[in-house]
């Protein structure tokens, strides 16, 4: 696919001389979403009365309807948020829960959400039941089993569980994770911060109680746009999580204004599924997951050490390598030396006693990058620079 | 060269062309230069977010709190950003840890985020409010701090939550006053500030609240929007933000740097609007808007043959009320929609003590012209009924 890679770079915003690998955590947007975001920002600036009582609530009925059609739901179960722990403190903390409510979620949970479940036990006593997932366990079917367990055996009002995880970084089994939830009556919640634009989301035939999406890590969007979608039944008791002027008025005004802020960040959200559409969703994704891939194994090649997990079904645009180096801490000061010496960016983490890397492809991306991250760090892992 | 405040002024602003503004005060207009260095900034962030967020906002964040503490003469540690006065807000009640036992007293004229804040609280936590009711002749310092102290004296009262400017209608409130009294009968103090940085001079370390919050956006310069919180030490340990994110539990700090994905870029603009400010000199803009908003509002008093909602001008800010010759007030909001499409010009208008009102404000690019003009079409427009 010679549109993407070296090719398509100079279309991105991307510091010049930074080699990226880490497209996943923030995002990186196109120069044409960024000429029409700072267009938008000076006609909210300009007149904001004018942008925010005329304008806006036009807009925002735009947008939800954009991503709703993007994710295959209906625009009025939509919401705006910035972020996902916007979208998910807003459900779980007015989801009315008690001790008598117990949350189940993964181990390998995003901290944000891990913290906001420790919030509501700390505060409100709500139960709270973790699923280690070890190494071993990184398989389906083992994933569901060990879930279904839970399920089987627990009272669990709530489930969480990531579309895609972040470390490691993983597909989950979202659509047998639901059945499950609804074969038990348990509330599902999908954290699918890694979402809109790297995975095909059709959230009618998902059909979760809820679920949540950046726009701004894939679908090339500035940060921090987020789409908040809840079954109809749940749009009387939700609150935004922030009490601003609108409480009271409907979940969809409550999000529209939960306090002043950029009015026009989120009439990027049209310009960035513009852009996908412009590709193709499939497109991108095929050639983001399948370099990720490559570019992961290439890095395990001159590590000389392995991927977490071997099968390929499992992982999206973001793949998991082991580091040949068992202190966490100097693995971290080697990110850091290794950024400011090679201008190259790797996520590391600590998981299962192991360290690991974790490598993202997007469409500017191309195998040398791996390249060059792979032998800077182990440059910088072995004292070499 | 400095410009003087005034029409010449305008041209260094981002308002539409052709625009005549006499609402300062709802989001703020910031300068170009401003601006301009928003933008270089927020590419900063965007074309390598890692090492922002991850390496230069730890940095740079406490340069602009100490920038942003020192304008309001607080200490730095006791200063957070937030994105504006809803999660300040939020942040504080919510983490006050009040039940039942508790009550939250505040004024009628408080806005409504914070009336609902306390409405909420009151739903899902049965704490209790108590709300002093202002009529027109209420409105003098000696009134309202005699109420006050009345609820203080007679009920258990937890928290009490004051404007330092309030919004609709719009007067000064007797801030420190309102402090001593909650000294005196040991209730926690909470500053609704988003009226303050930038055009009322703030002494924090001598006005000594529980809590203060204050919007850069509106009065300092920056563009929408920024918010200081503010906080005695003792409740460092106790206040988390509001939206519980991957520092919980980190500490008040680290909670208020990252808090979920966003654009942290704007808060560096806390230092570009402050330098703008210590340009001209913050004494003299507070003077140039206080002063044009009084002549300006009295002028459109005087074409709508009217009065003023408070005629005492010490009571009033770079805001000001005036009554609209007219007592329909759904009548009056198609007016303002018209007016506004037609004139360019936006009118605030509301509804307190059972009569219709218009709020104008002024900034250094204001001229009387602005009030003039604004007060001759929303009368134009008010007069062509039926």
């Amino acid at each position: 696919m010679n549109t993407f890679g070296q090719n398509i770079k100079e279309d991105f915003i991307i510091e010049n001389g930074f080699v990226c690998v880490n497209h996943s955590s923030f995002g990186f947007v196109p120069k044409e979403v960024f000429q029409q975001r700072i267009q938008h920002y000076t006609k909210f600036l300009q007149n904001p009365d004018r942008f925010t009582k005329i304008d806006y609530p036009k807009y925002t009925i735009e947008i939800r309807k954009t991503a709703a059609e993007f994710l295959n739901a209906d625009f009025n179960q939509c919401m705006l948020t910035s972020n996902s722990a916007e979208a998910f403190n807003s459900i779980i903390r007015n989801l009315g829960l008690t001790e008598n409510d117990t949350i189940l979620y993964f181990s390998t949970a995003y901290p944000m959400v891990q913290n906001t479940i420790q919030f509501m036990t700390s505060n409100y006593n709500v139960k709270q039941n973790r699923i280690e997932l070890k190494r071993q366990h990184l398989e389906k079917q083992k994933i569901l089993s060990l879930f279904e367990e839970q399920l089987k055996t627990q009272k669990i009002t709530i489930a969480v569980f990531d579309n895609i995880s972040a470390q490691p970084s993983l597909i989950m089994p979202i659509k047998e994770l639901i059945s499950l939830c609804k074969k038990y009556n348990v509330i599902s919640i999908v954290d699918a911060a890694h979402g809109a634009g790297i995975t095909v989301l059709d959230i009618k035939d998902l059909d979760p109680d809820f679920l949540f999406t950046n726009f701004n890590k894939w679908a090339f969007c500035p940060s921090g746009i987020n789409i908040l979608y809840l079954k109809e039944q749940y749009l009387n008791k939700i609150h935004h999580n922030t009490i601003s002027v609108q409480y009271g008025n409907g979940l969809a005004k409550e999000c529209e204004f939960s306090g002043t802020k950029d009015f026009s960040l989120s009439l990027s959200l049209i310009d960035g599924v513009n852009f996908i559409k412009k590709y193709g969703l499939n497109q991108i994704i095929k050639y983001s997951e399948d370099l990720a891939w490559e570019g992961a194994n290439l890095v395990a090649q001159i590590w000389q050490t392995e991927l977490l997990v071997n099968d390929k079904s499992m992982h999206s645009a973001m793949v998991n390598v082991k580091i040949p180096h068992q202190d966490q801490n100097y693995c971290r000061e080697c990110q850091k030396k290794c950024f400011e010496k090679y201008n190259v960016f790797l996520v590391v983490f600590k998981y299962d006693d192991l360290n690991w890397s974790r490598l993202s492809a997007s469409l500017y991306n191309t195998i040398s990058d791996y390249e060059y991250a792979a032998r800077c760090y182990l440059k910088v892992l072995k004292g070499e620079e | 060269m400095i410009k003087n405040f005034g029409k010449e002024l305008k041209e260094d602003f981002v308002i539409e062309s052709g625009y005549t503004c006499v609402n300062h005060s709802s989001f703020g207009y910031i300068p170009k230069c401003v601006l301009k260095q928003r933008i270089e900034n927020q590419l900063r962030f965007l074309q390598n977010p890692d090492s922002f967020i991850r390496y230069q906002i730890p940095k740079e964040s406490p340069i602009v709190r100490k920038t942003a503490a020192e304008f309001l003469n607080a200490n730095f540690n006791q200063c957070f950003f937030s994105s504006n006065s809803a999660e300040s807000m939020n942040s504080i009640i919510q983490n006050l840890r009040l039940s039942d036992k508790d009550t939250i007293l505040y004024l009628n004229i408080a806005y409504p985020m914070v009336q609902n804040v306390v409405k909420y609280m009151n739903t899902n936590h049965k704490v209790n409010a108590c709300r002093i009711e202002l009529k027109v002749e209420d409105l003098k310092n000696e009134i309202i701090l005699q109420q006050i102290e009345e609820n203080m004296k007679t009920k258990k009262i937890t928290v009490a939550i004051l404007d330092n400017i309030s919004s609709l209608p719009s007067i000064k409130l007797p801030t420190k006053e309102f402090v001593e009294l909650c000294k005196k009968y040991d209730v926690i103090s909470i500053i609704d500030g988003a009226h303050g940085a930038g055009i009322s001079e703030i002494n924090l370390k001598e006005l000594d609240p529980d809590f203060f919050f204050t919007n850069l956006n509106k009065w300092a310069f920056c563009p929408c929007s920024v918010n200081l919180l503010y906080m005695k030490e003792k409740y460092l340990n106790q206040i988390h933000n509001n939206t519980i994110s991957v520092f919980y539990g980190a500490g008040i700090e680290k909670e208020f740097e990252y808090y979920g994905t966003r654009d942290s870029s704007v808060i560096l603009s806390v230092i570009d609007g402050i330098n703008y400010i210590n340009q001209f000199g913050l004494k003299q803009i507070i003077q140039y808007c206080e002063e044009l908003a009084w002549e300006g509002s009295e002028l459109v008093a005087k074409i709508w043959e009217t009065e003023l909602l408070v005629k005492d001008k010490t009571m009033h800010s770079a805001m000001v009320n005036v009554l609209i010759p007219h007592k329909d007030h759904s009548y009056i909001l198609e007016c303002q929609k018209t007016c506004f499409e037609k004139y360019n010009v936006f009118v605030v208008v509301f509804e307190f003590d059972g009569r219709s009102w218009a709020r104008f404000s002024a900034s250094i690019y204001n001229c009387l012209e602005d009030y003039e003009y604004a007060a001759k079409q929303f009368i134009n427009v008010l007069k062509k009924e039926g």
